[in-house]
């Protein structure tokens, strides 16, 4: 497997602060979907924006690392040089799909500013139809306003522009959270089958385990900002390792067990008071004296001084 | 509700509206002393049986009620009285006078409207210095009323530097032809309109860098940078369309402000227009002439307020 997206030490800080992604790699291969886990504020969406070269506040920043994109490292490039990858050969989605349109712009102009932004002016209305056809939505809705579609369908318009220039790699950062539980089934659906069908290497953040089981072949678990284990889906299901991923695991509902779903005592620290050695130990039930000081290294898939014990 | 009903419905609405506006403007004038007899005669020792006689052959011996009845009876016949003072129609004084006027507030209108929304998204989009420097700018020149700005304009342009005229839309010896008198024309316009768009350009680049800031925040903004969108697409795609509608409230809602602003600047600049009639008519205690420009002025900003929603309703479909 040759890795379209290979993520490298990535390391992201706030200028004269604190560290948000402290030295993550992942890689993502054509036709994979690799599930990115972890509770709220673990920096998950900081990687994406990592990935895509866009920051929520210019303070932010790529402090060391490489971002491999087809063999390119990314944070090497030139501002313009990044611009014209993204929506090309990276697309990404976003969580809330009534955000993240234009409210004054229809349907139809989105996708087309995804062909427009790289040059792609001819036959526009053809290849908003088709990109609207790819992601199961009528050609009717490329006149409709973000108002007048349902959330599902205004996801499906976000991932028909992100895939409108048939990039190499998809970001999609909790793209279900937002929707009911209905519709979130039809766009995993549309997911793995882009994965599938066209070699598309999915990079999916979110969460919810549930999402995960469904939609990904491998997967990260993602701790205050560090990898804390990484696995094949069956694997992590079966026989996780990481105290962190049990405790996840615990916490979701398993509707065949009466018992109510573990929840996992304390939250994730915020970025400016990171705990020194492994940064779950202050919520964890096997910590050891070595775990306060030492942060553990990744080894065979897990980063904790208990695997195995 | 579809845009044409919504519009003839706002047009009916505007109806009764104008009618409290000229019996109100009515009442008022009439409650002011003196009337266009006292200022015909002047101070000329006139007998008082002649005054009567006059007020008579004018009606203005009749009875408040019945003066409005009138007055508002040759208004539906779209009759604006006779001038006095002037010895004509009124609506051929005003037909007369109202080209300047409308040079004037559009070249305004035009130069506050492309120059506040140009300051206004650059400040935003650049921040620092630049937007420092346009709010400070905004602020300064919005505290600046038009009468003041224009004669420092006058003292320093025409009488300091004399490089423009000061007084007046065109030569007194008449107008050049062709080219020639164009540029004339723009030498004559420059210091009113720019003394006219000074605070009306402030007022749109600040709800303007206002806007932009907002939207240049919004999710929206971030997904179009996410397929590849350029800043400048970015800008003018998303950022002039959202900060749109809010900028032409602004604009249209204050559309009093540069009638009023066009009284005082005709005034001071001898501008040959509408607001510069007004003030001649008040000092003529010419009625007929006052209420006619009252109600246009009216009428004026009640259908510019009217098109502002219509265009507000055009650019966002999703106000019901
Ligand atoms: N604009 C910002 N400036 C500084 N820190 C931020 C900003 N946005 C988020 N963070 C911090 O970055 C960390 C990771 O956030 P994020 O990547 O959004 O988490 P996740 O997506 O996993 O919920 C959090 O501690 C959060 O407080
Ligand atoms: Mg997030």
């Amino acid at each position: 497997m040759t890795a379209l997206l290979d993520i490298d030490a990535l390391r992201v800080a706030v200028a004269d602060g604190p560290t948000l992604v402290d030295g993550i790699s992942l890689s993502v291969a054509s036709g994979q979907t690799l599930g990115l886990v972890g509770e709220s504020g673990s920096g998950k969406s900081m990687t994406a924006h990592a990935v895509l070269g866009l920051f929520p506040a210019p303070s932010i920043q790529v402090t060391s690392g490489a971002i491999r994109l087809e063999g390119i490292d990314l944070t090497r490039l030139s501002a313009d040089a990044r611009r014209r990858l993204r929506g090309r050969r990276i697309g990404m989605v976003f969580q809330d799909p009534s955000s993240f349109l234009d409210p004054l712009l229809t349907a139809g102009r989105h996708i087309a500013e995804a062909f427009r932004a790289h040059g792609v002016t001819p036959d526009l209305a053809p290849r908003i139809q088709a990109a609207l056809a790819r992601v199961d939505l009528p050609a009717s809705v490329a006149g409709r306003f973000p108002h007048e579609l349902s959330g599902g369908q205004r996801q499906r318009v976000l991932i028909a522009a992100a895939l409108a220039m048939d990039p190499a790699v998809l970001i999609a950062d909790e793209p279900t959270t937002a929707l009911d539980v209905t519709v979130q089934a039809g766009i995993l659906d549309l997911l793995r089958r882009e994965a599938a069908a066209r070699g598309l290497g999915v990079l999916l953040i979110t969460h919810d385990l549930g999402v995960v089981a469904e939609t990904c072949n491998e997967v990260a678990v993602m701790y205050a900002g560090r990898i804390v284990e990484q696995a094949t889906v069956h694997r992590l299901f079966r026989a996780p390792r990481h105290p962190y991923t049990q405790g996840l695991l615990a916490s979701v509902l398993d509707p065949g067990r009466d018992a109510a779903p573990f929840a996992m005592p304390g939250a994730v620290p915020p970025s400016h008071a990171m705990p020194a050695g492994c940064r779950f130990h202050p919520r964890c039930p096997l910590v050891v004296d070595q775990c306060r000081t030492i942060p553990p290294a990744m080894v065979d898939g897990v980063a904790c001084w208990r695997a195995g014990a | 509700m579809s845009l044409l009903s919504y519009t003839l419905r706002r047009l009916l609405h505007a109806i009764p509206l104008l009618l409290a506006v000229a019996v109100l403007n009515f009442c008022l004038i009439a409650a002011a002393p003196g009337d266009p007899v006292t200022a015909l005669i002047g101070d000329f020792p006139a007998p008082a049986e002649y005054v009567a006689k006059m007020r008579q052959d004018y009606g203005l011996d009749q009875p408040l009620p019945v003066r409005l009845g009138r007055y508002l009876q040759h208004l539906a016949s779209l009759d604006l009285g006779y001038s006095f003072a002037n010895r004509m129609p009124v609506s051929t004084l005003v037909a007369a006078r109202l080209g300047a006027t409308l040079k004037l507030t559009g070249t305004a209108l035009a130069v506050a409207a492309v120059l506040g929304v140009a300051l206004g998204l650059l400040a935003a989009r650049l921040g620092g210095w630049v937007d420092r420097l346009v709010r400070f700018g905004a602020t300064l020149s919005y505290a600046m009323p038009e009468f003041w700005l224009g004669q420092l304009l006058i003292l320093a342009f025409a009488i300091g530097l004399g490089w423009l005229p000061s007084q007046g839309a065109a030569p007194l010896r008449g107008a050049a032809a062709g080219w020639a008198g164009f540029v004339e024309g723009l030498r004559y316009l420059l210091l009113p309109a720019s003394a006219l768009a000074l605070r009306y350009l402030a007022l749109i680049a600040r709800i303007t860098r206002a806007r932009a800031v907002e939207v240049l925040r919004a999710d929206y903004v971030l997904a179009a940078r996410a397929r590849g969108a350029s800043e400048t697409r970015v800008l003018l795609d998303h950022v002039l369309r959202n900060a749109a509608p809010s900028v032409i409230t602004v604009i249209g809602y204050n559309a009093g402000l540069l009638l009023a602003g066009s009284a005082l600047t005709e005034t001071v600049f001898g501008w040959p227009g509408i607001g510069r009639l007004l003030f001649d008519s008040i000092a003529a205690r010419d009625t007929p002439t006052m209420l006619a420009i009252l109600l246009m002025v009216s009428a004026s900003v009640v259908i510019a307020n009217l098109l502002t929603d219509v265009l507000h309703r055009l650019l966002d479909r999703r106000v019901a």
